[in-house]
């Protein structure tokens, strides 16, 4: 399996497993109903939250439960979105998660993309031992940095800045392998034209390998973007200062520090605006991401 | 491989060329990565409070921890537990997922949103969204519990019950990302092996058997993989929900590194946990990696 076959695929392409036997029409009547009511049931939580979110708060907590708010409103949304003077400002931490998931995204593409090239298709003395350097530090597990990264981090000054959140985040090699396996993939003729046509190796790198990776590089972007955007300890961990808070540990710090004042409805608000974007996301790229995560899969065989 | 380097122009500036595109990661990979293992190596070994000046204390950090610190052996059961607990449902909930989608029906878009979405949201909201559906009292679940007529449970304060409460929400939180992984892989098997399946008579099971489980066999050992280093660095969950309690009992490794390096500010004794973090891995790693090997040459052999 090559990976422009599998990139024609798309989540609609499905192999056709025929039952043919008339005694399981009514089977696959029921399948689809049985899905979407596990589904519905699956899916739940998420629907209460936005549900909740809808309520005011005095209605948000109490018993019975129920599912459709029955004076719906918008102040929760709008105690998020223009009172920020309650201690927690999730609108400026929307930025500040924005900023640093764009930045991480940014500067992993910008170091790893020529490295994966470099390993993928130059000679270089040292090559074949600092690729297996590399992969072996991707089985290493996280903790191992926390403590020492910390502590470099605290001798560079850079704790409590963003800087702290979005550097560490380019060292794992995860997207490097990612791209080079990708890079492996793609037939080298046009590389070797172009050279031939006088086209430097930077050129060539740049005008003739990048836009034939560029699904690999939408979907490593769409997962560094999504770890940063999701992660909690790290932040939780180097930053202190709340005007920098990323998304997260506002989020955190909205339950834990003001569950008094903000209410169960506001609470709910604040975690929609959180994961929305998410969600939108996930949607506008859910064929991508299917198909990014396949060959990020096949990479590894 | 060979036909590439024909292109290239061989020695020196060759060399130097490579090395200025894998310079800018390199400079990266060498202050975040290679450079902090080595000095969590050395700080294993010492003791520090950030306040004095290290200390080289040799093997008491190891010492303590594993021949003195009970809680050391408690959060390392607990943490084995929630891999226990997570790693078989988090390949077998998305296998079922991977299959009911790899099917064509109405409404299989929403199923996909619905089984796949929830792995890619922050943890906070989910996890407390979680929190707040199971409060003892005034929680969700436990209203449907009481209007079936069944007790109220202390889902997240019964030291019996927390962990596999946190289990079960992060088989729910996570299953989809592997979902997706399965999914592919089901979708490269040839569909021709299924219609000449059929035409032999081979019943559904059996073509599950005989041809779905072993060619999506890569798939799952990835998928096993991930969610075995996923669930070994448990900390979120923990923190988030329970901080531990009730009784210790969902105090994770992670969180007791996180609590000895940055609330006690025990430097030496939180870099000495996570390098017995990194032996413990590497011990079923080698154990995983052996039963796949294993398991491959029984294949081969039939």
């Amino acid at each position: 399996m090559t990976h422009t076959d599998l990139a024609t695929k798309s989540l609609r392409a499905m192999p056709q497993i025929s039952t043919g036997k008339v005694g399981r029409q009514a089977r696959k009547a029921v399948f689809p109903i049985a899905v979407f009511v596990f589904s519905l049931l699956w899916f739940a939580p998420v629907l209460w939250m936005l549900s909740t979110s809808f309520k005011p708060n005095a209605d948000a907590a109490t018993y019975p439960v129920t599912w459709i708010p029955k004076n719906p409103t918008l102040e929760n949304y709008e105690t998020i979105l223009f009172n920020p003077d309650r201690g927690v400002n999730i609108v400026r931490s929307f930025g500040v998660s924005m900023l640093v998931s764009t930045a991480m995204v940014a500067g992993v593409l910008a170091t790893s993309t020529p490295a994966a090239y470099a390993f993928a298709r130059l000679k270089f003395k040292g090559r074949n031992v600092l690729f297996w350097l590399l992969v072996l530090t991707l089985a290493l597990p996280v903790q191992m940095f926390l403590i020492p990264v910390y502590l470099i981090l605290d001798k560079a000054g850079m704790l409590n800045t963003l800087w702290s959140v979005i550097l560490p985040g380019i060292g794992p090699a995860f997207a490097l392998f990612v791209l080079r396996q990708f890079m492996l993939a793609v037939p080298v003729e046009l590389e070797e034209a172009s050279r031939l046509d006088g086209c430097n190796m930077f050129q060539t790198f740049l005008y003739i390998v990048v836009p034939q990776i560029r699904p690999a590089l939408v979907s490593v972007g769409l997962i560094t973007f999504l770890n940063s955007w999701n992660d909690f300890m790290w932040p939780l961990i180097v930053i202190r200062d709340r005007d920098i808070y990323p998304l997260t540990l506002s989020l955190f710090e909205v339950r834990t520090a003001y569950h008094a004042i903000f209410g169960a409805g506001t609470i709910m608000a604040s975690y929609v605006i959180a994961t929305v974007p998410v969600i939108v996301l996930f949607l506008l790229a859910k064929n991508q991401l299917l198909r990014g995560i396949s060959l990020t899969g096949t990479g590894v065989k | 491989m060979a036909a590439q380097t024909g292109v290239l122009r061989r020695g020196l500036s060759a060399n130097l060329k490579a090395y200025m595109f894998i310079l800018p990661y390199l400079a990266f990979f060498s202050v975040f990565i290679l450079a902090p293992l080595i000095y969590g190596f050395y700080l294993s070994f010492v003791e520090w409070d950030l306040f004095t000046d290290p200390e080289w204390v040799g093997l008491k950090n190891y010492k303590q921890l594993l021949y003195d610190d009970n809680r050391f052996t408690v959060t390392a059961k607990n943490t084995v537990t929630f891999v226990a607990e997570t790693v078989p449902l988090l390949i077998i909930v998305p296998l079922i997922f991977a299959l009911i989608l790899n099917r064509p029906f109405r409404g299989r878009t929403w199923a996909f949103v619905a089984f796949v979405s929830i792995s890619f949201l922050p943890s906070v909201p989910i996890l407390w969204m979680w929190g707040w559906m199971l409060e003892t009292q005034s929680g969700m679940i436990n209203y449907y519990l009481d209007a079936l007529g069944l007790a109220k449970q202390a889902w997240l304060s019964d030291p019996g019950k927390a962990m596999w409460t946190l289990s079960l929400i992060t088989v729910w939180w996570t299953s989809g990302f592997n979902t997706i992984l399965l999914l592919a892989g089901l979708q490269d098997i040839p569909s021709e092996l299924y219609e000449a399946a059929e035409v032999d008579g081979a019943s559904r099971l059996s073509r599950f058997r005989f041809i779905t489980l072993p060619l999506l066999r890569d798939k799952l050992v990835l998928v096993g993989a991930l969610a075995f280093i996923g669930s070994f660095k448990m900390f979120d969950q923990a923190y988030i929900l329970t901080n531990g309690g009730p009784m210790g009992r969902t105090r994770t490794l992670t969180l007791y590194l996180y609590d000895s390096g940055f609330r006690d500010f025990r430097i030496g004794k939180a870099a000495a946990i996570s390098w017995l973090m990194f032996a413990m891995m590497f011990v079923f790693v080698a154990i995983y990696t052996y039963l796949n090997w294993r398991g491959m040459r029984r294949q081969a052999d039939t």
